[in-house]
């Protein structure tokens, strides 16, 4: 169909040019807007050739290399702002990655020092608990020490005291020597007592 | 009264589109469409190098006016038919739309009723565009545009596969033709070769009247709609007549404002008509 038109359409164009022109004539005797006068068409073909040559040599070629320049400047700078971007945004990575791997090693700085630290406040609580026990055990010993010396005391005391008070009951003089020999006995039994 | 009439389109609405001599070179006649045509290729070659004229980075005014069309015109209208072959053929496409449009621009501004007023004569200007001679013109400039561009390209093609000489403008030419047919394989194809290439040189022989019409045929329709629309318009001799005049002068307005449009819309076509054409002949593989 469509071919069919287009063999047609030039047939029937011509056809309604000559109608036209005849009508025309034989109406008004005038020109006719269908007619194509050849002196016309070619002084039309003549006046564009003529304007494309004096437009593509003073207007068009120096217009089109302004847009043409323009784009490329254009593209030019999307291109470097892509690349900027890009080269931002990568040197944004990077500097996430160092941030991140700074608090990283600062929160492993820390954990390590509050690890030592811990392991220092441990080892100065038990050296000072150590030493805390050490000195109680060193005075209880001492205390022990202390109390035996004093209890020593106070049965050789005792013991002189009660010898001397049964002397004299006695009415007997004890010797030194038998003296030493029954506090050390005394002690002794004491001792013994002591340590049931 | 007479001046009223001719300045309405009383007498006859198609005596503002068909073209009126103006005087004769020799046998030739110089009518008022071809000084139209002058008109509009003046104002055109005049300012169009003075806007190229230290073509700022970024226009303003007119300038930017006018680049926004030549912007549209190359990458709405060109780009998508040309391809790679846009700014080569740039030139020659804005020339052809800008030529249309002032020249339909310039059938719209009523020069005519100012000619009369002035110099007590009509018909020495008229929309040019609305003749067949100029629009047939314009549309065998086309059409040899666009062969001339298919065969070069057929003549590059075969020089670009090492042909040279007058061997590569022979086959250029006949390849040129044989790219016109359709590819159909097998012994149909060679059978139904002859008479589809009969068919497609018929087709490109239609191709330039399809252009001339459509722009002529638009370009006086409206002419002859807005003519004959005044002669409707009575000379005011009485408050009765103001019934008629007024609507019908309103009603110009409106369609006026309509031919502005179709002014744009025809060159627009024509333009984009040619750059489809251009384009299926340089890149037929688009």
């Amino acid at each position: 169909m469509r071919t069919l038109t287009k063999m047609c359409a030039p047939v029937f164009l011509v056809g309604l040019c000559v109608q036209s022109q005849a009508l025309a004539q034989a109406e008004h005797g005038s020109a006719n807007p269908v007619q194509v006068d050849p002196w016309q068409a070619g002084f039309a073909i003549a006046v564009f050739v003529l304007l494309l040559i004096i437009l593509s040599s003073f207007a068009f070629k120096p217009i089109l290399g302004a847009l043409q320049k323009r784009e490329d400047f254009i593209r030019d700078s999307l291109e470097q702002a892509k690349k900027d971007r890009e080269s931002a945004e990568q040197r944004l990575k990077d500097y996430e990655q160092k941030l991140n791997e700074a608090r990283a090693e600062a929160t492993a700085i820390v954990d390590e020092g509050r690890r030592d630290a811990e392991v220092v406040r441990k080892k100065i609580a038990d050296e000072a608990e150590k030493d805390a026990t050490a000195m109680v055990e060193r005075a209880k010993r001492e205390i022990g020490i202390a109390t035996e010396t004093a209890v020593k005391e106070v049965f050789a005391m005792s013991a002189r005291l009660a010898t001397d008070a049964a002397s004299r009951i006695i009415r007997k003089e004890l010797n030194p020597a038998d003296h030493e020999r029954l506090v050390a006995e005394s002690i002794e039994e004491l001792d013994k007592l002591s340590l049931n | 009264m007479i001046l009223i009439e001719n300045m309405l389109a009383a007498t006859d609405p198609m005596q503002h589109v068909i073209p009126h001599t103006l005087f004769h070179v020799g046998p030739m006649a110089f009518t008022n469409h071809m000084l139209m045509l002058l008109v509009a290729a003046a104002l055109l070659a005049v300012g169009f190098p003075l806007m190229a004229r230290n073509y700022p980075m970024v226009p303003s005014g007119v300038r930017n006016l006018v680049e926004s069309l030549m912007v549209f015109i190359r990458n709405e209208v060109a780009k998508p038919s040309l391809h790679e072959h846009t700014d080569r053929f740039m030139p020659f496409i804005w020339t052809v739309f800008f030529f249309i449009l002032v020249n339909n621009l310039l059938g719209l501004v009523p020069l005519d009723p100012l000619s009369v007023l002035i110099l007590g004569r009509g018909h020495i200007v008229g929309p040019a565009t609305a003749g067949m001679s100029v629009t047939a013109g314009l549309a065998l400039v086309s059409f040899f545009v666009i062969h001339v561009a298919g065969i070069r390209e057929q003549i590059a093609h075969q020089r670009h596969h090492g042909r040279s000489g007058g061997s590569a403008v022979l086959m250029g030419i006949v390849m040129y033709f044989h790219g016109l047919v359709p590819a159909i394989p097998g012994i149909l194809g060679v059978i139904l070769f002859v008479p589809f290439l009969g068919l497609e040189l018929l087709g490109a022989a239609v191709k330039p009247f399809a252009l001339c019409i459509r722009l002529f045929a638009n370009m006086l329709a409206g002419h002859v709609v807005l003519a004959s629309l005044l002669v409707l318009a009575p000379a005011i001799h009485n408050i009765a007549d103001l019934g008629l005049s007024v609507p019908v002068i309103l009603g110009c307005a409106a369609l006026s404002c309509l031919e502005l449009f179709v002014a744009f819309l025809q060159a627009y076509i024509f333009t984009f008509l040619t750059c489809m054409f251009i384009g299926a002949a340089v890149s037929p593989q688009h």
